[in-house]
Formats: C-alpha cells, sequence, structure tokens
C-alpha cells in the first residue's frame, strides 16, 4: 500500500515541491518548510513569508529502499536497482526530506553536499508527478 | 522584424553516459554513424525535467529576470504527455509570471529551432528551450544513436543578434516518424532518400538567405549526415555535437550552435531540419562563452535497458 496523495493536495503545495519554496519568520528569521502554519523555531502565528532557497545543503540522514517500496515507486526501483531517501539541511538552516538522484545511494552519507533538481517523483493515474530530488555536488 | 537578441544560453546533459562500443558489443556492431557516446537520461528524466535544468542555466547566464520575461517556447518531439500542456508544467516549476505567454512545439526535430523563433518574434524578453530524448527499437540505428540534452536560450538587451530566419519545407513522407502511441521513432529506412531529404531541404533553406554564413549548425541525427550539407553547400564549418552527445532531436541543431561558438565562429546559420521535411534557417551574428560539459558516470549497456525501461513489464515510466 502506498500512502496516497490526491492530485489537488499535491496541487496546493507545488511552490514547495518544485522551487522547496520556505517559510521565513518575520519574528525570529527561522525558516520553516513547508512554508505553512507556525514557524518552527518560535511558534508565531501568520508570520511566514514564502522565499525560495539556493537549494543546496548537506546531507543530515539518510535511509535506503533496495524492495518493498511504495507501488508508485516499483518502476523506479526497477530501473535504478535502490532509493536513497535522505533528510537534507538546508544552508538557509532548514531541514527538508527528499530522494537522492544521479547516484548509487550506497556512496552517499551524512555531510555529503547535494543540490536540488526537479524530477518525476512518480506517475499515478496517468499523471506525472514532478518535484525536487538532490543530486550530490 | 526588429534585431532580436540572444542574451543567455545555458544546456543540460544526463549524468548517466554510454559508449558506442559498450552498445556495439551488446549488437556484434554499433549501427548509428558517427557517434562515440552518448548520455542516458535516468529513469526521472524526460524532456520537462531537462528543459527545466537548461532553462535554469540559460537564466543564471542572463541579466534578463525571470519575472521580466514575455514569452516560454518549448521544443521537444517527446513530451512526456501526448495532450496536456507541458509548458505551463516548465513554467510553473521555474516560477514564472502567470501572464506569461507559453507555447510548446513538437512533431518534428524542428522543433527546437520553431521554439527559437517563437522567442525571436516575441515582443519583449523571452525564453526558449529545446529538450529531447528520443528512442527506438533496441535494435536499431535510431535507439544506438539516440542522446538526450537540452538547450535553452533568453532574448534580451545585449548580445548576439538574430541577423535574418529563413523556412523552407518540400514533403518527403516517412523519413523519420513516431507513430501515434508509440514510443519508437522509426524510418522507411532508404538510405539515398533520407539523404536526399536532409540536404535538399536544408539547401533550400540556404538559399532563402541574403548570405551563406561561413559556418553551419544543422540538425544531427548522426555523425555522418551534417558532413553532407558541408560538400553540398560547399561550407567547410558544419558544427555539431552528435560525436559525443548522440541523436539530441530537437536541441541538436541549438548543441550545434554552441559547439560553433566555442570553435570561435562569429556568424552561424543554425539550421532545424525536421523529417518530413522542413527546415528552419536562423542566422546569428556575434557568439556568447559556452560551456556544455557535464560531470558523467559511465553505465553498462543493461543499466542502460532497465533505465530506457526496455526490459520493465510496463516499458518504464517514460
Amino acid at each position: 500500500m502506498g500512502a496516497y496523495l490526491s492530485v489537488p493536495a499535491w496541487w496546493r503545495n507545488l511552490d514547495g515541491r518544485y522551487r522547496l519554496v520556505v517559510g521565513e519568520c518575520q519574528e525570529c528569521g527561522g525558516y520553516t518548510f513547508p512554508a505553512e502554519g507556525a514557524c518552527v523555531e518560535c511558534n508565531a502565528i501568520d508570520a511566514l513569508t514564502p522565499t525560495e532557497p539556493e537549494g543546496t545543503g548537506t546531507v543530515v540522514a539518510q535511509t535506503i529502499i533496495e524492495s518493498g517500496a511504495p507501488p508508485e515507486f516499483t518502476t523506479l526501483l526497477d530501473a535504478e536497482g535502490a532509493i536513497g531517501v535522505v533528510l537534507v539541511e538546508l544552508d538557509e538552516g532548514v531541514r527538508v526530506p527528499g530522494m537522492l538522484t544521479d547516484c548509487d545511494p550506497h556512496d552517499i552519507g551524512r555531510g555529503d553536499r547535494v543540490t536540488a533538481v526537479v524530477r518525476r517523483i512518480y506517475e499515478q493515474e496517468g499523471i506525472t508527478r514532478y518535484g525536487t530530488k538532490f543530486r550530490p555536488d | 522584424m526588429g534585431m532580436t537578441v540572444i542574451e543567455g544560453v545555458g544546456s543540460y546533459l544526463p549524468t548517466y553516459r554510454i559508449t558506442a562500443q559498450e552498445i556495439g558489443e551488446a549488437w556484434d556492431g554499433f549501427r548509428a554513424r558517427g557517434i562515440q557516446e552518448k548520455r542516458v537520461p535516468g529513469a526521472d528524466e524526460d524532456a520537462v525535467t531537462m528543459a527545466v535544468a537548461a532553462c535554469k542555466d540559460a537564466l543564471a547566464d542572463a541579466s534578463v529576470g525571470r519575472n521580466s520575461l514575455t514569452t516560454l517556447s518549448v521544443g521537444t518531439t517527446t513530451p512526456p504527455r501526448e495532450e496536456g500542456d507541458i509548458g505551463t508544467t516548465i513554467a510553473e516549476i521555474l516560477g514564472l509570471e502567470n501572464d506569461i505567454e507559453v507555447s510548446v512545439h513538437t512533431q518534428s526535430t524542428r522543433a527546437g529551432t520553431r521554439a527559437l523563433l517563437a522567442a525571436v518574434r516575441a515582443d519583449g524578453p523571452a525564453l526558449a528551450v529545446a529538450a529531447d530524448c528520443p528512442q527506438g527499437d533496441p535494435d536499431d540505428a535510431i535507439d544506438h544513436g539516440a542522446g538526450a540534452g537540452a538547450v535553452a536560450v533568453v532574448t534580451g538587451d545585449s548580445g548576439p543578434t538574430v541577423r535574418q530566419t529563413a523556412t523552407y519545407t518540400r514533403e518527403f513522407p516517412g523519413t523519420r516518424f513516431r507513430q501515434r502511441g508509440s514510443e519508437s521513432v522509426e524510418t522507411y529506412d532508404a538510405t539515398a532518400y533520407e539523404r536526399e531529404a536532409y540536404t535538399t531541404t536544408i539547401n533550400g533553406a540556404l538559399e532563402l538567405l541574403d548570405d551563406v554564413p561561413a559556418a553551419l549548425a544543422p540538425t544531427a541525427p548522426d555523425g555522418s549526415l551534417p558532413g553532407r550539407v558541408g560538400r553540398s553547400a560547399d561550407v567547410d564549418s558544419v558544427h555539431h555535437l552528435a560525436s559525443e552527445l548522440g541523436d539530441t532531436g530537437a536541441a541538436s541543431p541549438l548543441f550545434g550552435l554552441l559547439a560553433a561558438w566555442d570553435a570561435g565562429e562569429e556568424t552561424v546559420a543554425v539550421l532545424g531540419y525536421g523529417a518530413g521535411s522542413s527546415v528552419d534557417a536562423i542566422v546569428i551574428e556575434g557568439a556568447l562563452d559556452v560551456d556544455w560539459a557535464r560531470p558523467a558516470t559511465d553505465i553498462s549497456y543493461p543499466e542502460y535497458l532497465r533505465k530506457r525501461g526496455h526490459v520493465l513489464s510496463n516499458g518504464g515510466d517514460h
């Protein structure tokens, strides 16, 4: 079973999916991703201004899916052999989750530098979901 | 026509690379001519993602900001959807303004120069991108040669100028086509006929120009065909990157422009040839600094088959 996400729900956060738009807190200067709700740093409400980060950052946590991927990812798993999933701390200080691309995920670990790129995340019901992945520098 | 200026240029190549030798060992011979190696899109890449990457590279090279763009034009023979505007997807990913005029040109490898012409004719700064990743059947010359890549151009205030444009059209059925619903490019496979279509239409377009420039950048389905244009048009300098990139389809004449600029050419005729057949000639005077080199990871032929979906039960995602 996959974690089904409807297209309207996906669409509501396209800026975050396509360009990692984060919320910059007007109270404390901290960043929140996605850019909605309260500031994760100071809990301020309605204080987030959408900002585009540079898209560069450092891997802080990583895992590898080699089998048993959700059904929407089985084609990618067949084609690429393994899927790297990472938590990246962007240079602006905010942490965002994502998949690795253009690499053998076994070669990537904590502390490695990565850059955001836009790729096909998966295809479901005939609709391609594009979004950000991370490529090692 | 006013003088359109090309202010910035950018490109993208997939990371994965395969050599002609690796493919040739699998098939007892490499069937595409004049290609040494080529790039292979990852399983999560398509014309949209490659176009986005090239556009970002071009915008970084230009002083025109994305918010002042009036037009986005996209050229590809491999749109990942048959209906459903991929231009809007590219515009949204890039974060362009909602009042931008978006067009997608397809159906022919001439799509790249169609996109460039749309930008040239736009009223205001424009972004044109050609992105392509053709495929054939695994045992034929088209698939052996099929590469991938994207080139994007930003028009603006200062830089090389578009001096003249012309288009020549004459039907040559069956020279290169893809049937509805199919992923595989086909040809009728009559070599002399295909060469005649290519040289006749390109020479037809060149004859429409006031002057034939000293350098040509024609569509390069392989590394051999472009040379025939040079001989028939009596031009020594014919530029393409098919030997290192393979057949980049609609993007190939723009990669040829980059190669011509890299070689120090001052005036170049970009010749977008589309089988069927039509040719756009775009004469560009002046040059920009270019660098299309990207890191590469060599892959085996079995890895290639998996990434392209040739051996996946559902044919892959694209």
